[in-house]
């Protein structure tokens, strides 16, 4: 961002721009519209014309929502009939448009919510992200107002419990959803453990699609293998070995809602056959039952794996893939993909840390003991950084930091919950054992011990990172490699992909040498070509394994 | 009362809103808390002759308040915020002659009270048309 903040504004009046221009030399105000010491656009298409040739001179948009301006300058509002009406409601039509093509840019609506009485539509646009409303209209508020807005969009936005951060790449990514997240499409969201997959679907793609039934999850990698058919599709009574009652499918609990269906790439092909069937024909038969049932179900389909990958081995159907719509493929990044993120992710999580029941009554102690803010959330600062006043703190030192952020974080978001979770546990007790064994304790700076946290990081150390574009053998250790083979089309393919699973962890056991590869496999370091060609065959990629 | 006639209300309330009610507190809104009492004169002043400037010219809050009262102030007359809305309205109006004549320093946060209680009055309007 420049050294002053730009502000467009978009006004049929000139006030704003001028409070701006006198009171608030902090700002600086764009746009091609008059005066020149205060320019303002004074219409919706004169204003979407501009951010069009200019997204990226803006950083925050004040709107005025009524313009008393021609009829032709005035952007189409379905929800007000009247011509007197969209010039009241003009500024929702603008932001509409607005929103189409910038959606992360910070909008501020020069009108309080309680003065937007238009049906559902106030509520509608309050849920909005980076959309604000001037409740107060003052020079403070405004200027708070902008502030705000400006710091939400540099430190990310934050909705129905969902840090988005700030990295280009997440906000990419919640765009995404939502569109996605609309209507009745079918929806792949692929990506690493721990990525909040199911969180993302439950609390974003299901709470924006508008359905009103429920949100219903499936873990097929926790159902066996003769069992899913049962548990997606339901079944009667007798209907195998074990159906002693009728059961209830997914599709028919997630009846007019969404079903979130997780590890999809686990279902077994003659299933995937039957859900394919449901998928196009809406209608879903239980097990032994000669009945069908209409579903009506938005389908959320997780995999830790690219299912293209698994389609490429015949081992997810292809048809079933194109029904789910590759479309609508959403991938969520790693944690180690985002790093301008891990900051604002350990603010936030430290602050959760603190006040989970096991803790809080730990920090609060602490807090009184050394003259802290107990109603504060804990914050965290690096070595000599600041802490928000009176609240008490976890510093993290360099050292610490560093270990951090040099992390790969194989286990994602959700590791460095658990990580930061333990550590601040640790130091809670620690300070309060201090305590009570009558050492003097006075600052609200609690220092993280980095030789734990090392303790800690290095239990995942060991684990590899999935990877999305390759798959790799679950342990690095080659004398001991797990596969993960779930039968292929030809014996060949399945030989093919064992062998591909344990050259993939011989390579990287071997820190990617073909010499030390060759060593291990045909005891002659001479022989790293012949191992290289092989690789070549298998249709591994070097590149992509480094 | 007829829900058509009820929204024309409620449109021409929310209009008054906007013109008046929003205009009227502007001026005096946006000076700094330092403000001299020239400033502020001429701010309360701006807000009463010069409420609103339209593209259909320049209208006063009183000017204004009279094109309300000639569409739909014998709809309103009869609703239990009627009253409260034309007392805010007058004791606002009556500044405007105080502002003129007067040597003293303006009192900017009884000015500024007295402009609020405009849009205050029209807000609880439409909401007991709203809930009506």
């Amino acid at each position: 961002m420049p050294s002053k903040p730009r502000i467009l504004v978009v006004d049929d009046g000139l006030t704003y721009a001028q409070v701006i221009a006198r009171q608030m030399p902090e700002f600086q105000l764009v746009g091609d519209g008059e005066p020149a010491a205060a320019p303002r656009l004074q219409s919706g298409p004169a204003a979407l014309e501009f951010l069009t040739k200019n997204a990226g001179e803006v950083d925050v948009v004040l709107l005025d929502m009524h313009f008393d301006i021609p009829e032709n300058d005035l952007f189409h509002l379905p929800e007000a009939p009247t011509l007197r009406r969209r010039k009241r409601f003009q500024g929702l039509a603008i932001l509409r448009a607005i929103r189409q093509q910038l959606p992360d840019l910070p909008v501020v609506l020069l009108t309080s919510v309680q003065d937007l009485s238009l049906g559902d539509v106030g509520s509608e646009v309050a849920a909005q992200s980076m959309t604000y409303f001037l409740d107060d209209d003052d020079l403070d508020s405004l200027r708070i107002r902008i502030h705000a807005a400006l710091r939400e969009a540099q430190e990310g936005v934050e909705e129905a419990g969902i840090l988005w951060g700030a990295s280009p790449v997440m906000r990419a990514l919640r765009r995404r959803l939502a569109v996605v997240a609309r209507g009745r499409m079918p929806v792949i969201l692929e990506g690493e453990t721990g990525t909040g997959k199911s969180f993302l679907a439950e609390q974003f793609i299901h709470g924006n699609s508008e359905r009103r039934g429920p949100f219903v999850t499936l873990d097929l990698s926790a159902i066996p293998q003769d069992l899913v058919a049962a548990h997606l599709f339901g079944a009667v009574r007798g209907a195998y070995t074990g159906a002693v009652s009728d059961r209830k499918g997914v599709f028919e609990m997630a009846d007019g809602g969404t079903l979130f269906m997780d590890e999809v790439q686990n279902i077994p092909l003659d299933v995937q056959k039957q859900l394919l069937m449901v998928l196009q024909d809406r209608r879903v038969r239980p097990l032994g039952s000669t009945r069908e049932l209409a579903v009506d179900v938005k389908v959320v389909a997780a995999s830790n794996r690219p299912l293209a990958q698994a389609v490429a081995r015949g081992l997810f159907r292809r048809d079933l893939y194109m029904r789910l719509s590759p479309a609508t493929l959403v991938t969520i990044p790693p944690l180690r993909e985002r790093p301008e993120d891990l900051w604002l992710l350990t603010k936030r999580l430290v602050a959760q840390a603190a006040e989970e029941p096991g803790n809080i009554d730990l920090k609060n102690s602490v807090a009184s003991a050394v003259g802290a803010d107990q109603n504060k959330v804990m914050g965290v600062a690096t070595g000599r950084g600041g802490l928000p006043a009176g609240a008490l703190g976890l510093i993290l030192p360099g050292p610490a930091w560093a270990q951090l952020e040099t992390h790969t974080w194989p286990g994602n978001v959700r590791e460095l919950a658990m990580v930061l979770n333990n550590l601040v546990t640790f130091t809670l007790v620690e300070a309060v054992d201090a305590l009570r064994a009558g050492l003097p304790l006075r600052s609200r700076r609690l220092q993280a011990d980095t030789g734990l946290l090392a303790t800690l990081l290095a239990g995942y150390a060991a684990i590899p990172t999935e990877g999305l574009e390759i798959p790799t053998g679950p342990a690095m250790d080659p004398d001991a490699v797990i596969v993960n083979v779930r039968g292929g089309e030809t014996l060949n393919a399945v030989s093919c992909e064992v062998e591909r699973q344990y050259m993939v962890t011989l390579f990287k056991a071997s820190g990617g040498d073909f010499e030390r590869m060759a060593e291990r496999l045909l005891g002659d370091p001479e022989k790293g070509r012949a191992v290289r060609l092989r690789f070549n065959q298998l249709g591994l990629k070097v590149r992509e394994l480094r | 009362m007829a829900k058509m006639r009820r929204d024309d209300l409620l449109d021409a309330l929310f209009d008054l809103q906007h013109d008046l009610g929003k205009y009227l507190c502007q001026p005096l809104a946006w000076l700094p808390a330092d403000a001299s009492p020239q400033e502020v004169r001429e701010a309360a002043l701006q807000a009463l002759l010069t409420t609103r400037k339209g593209p259909t010219g320049t209208l006063s809050a009183d000017d204004l308040w009279q094109g309300f009262i000639d569409e739909v102030g014998e709809d309103l007359d009869g609703t239990q915020e009627w009253p409260n809305l034309e007392h805010a309205v007058a004791r606002a109006l009556a500044w405007s002659e105080t502002l003129e004549v007067a040597d003293a320093p303006p009192n900017r946060p009884m000015i500024t009270e007295d402009f609020k209680r405009v849009a205050d009055a029209i807000r609880n309007l439409i909401k007991e048309l709203d809930d009506a």
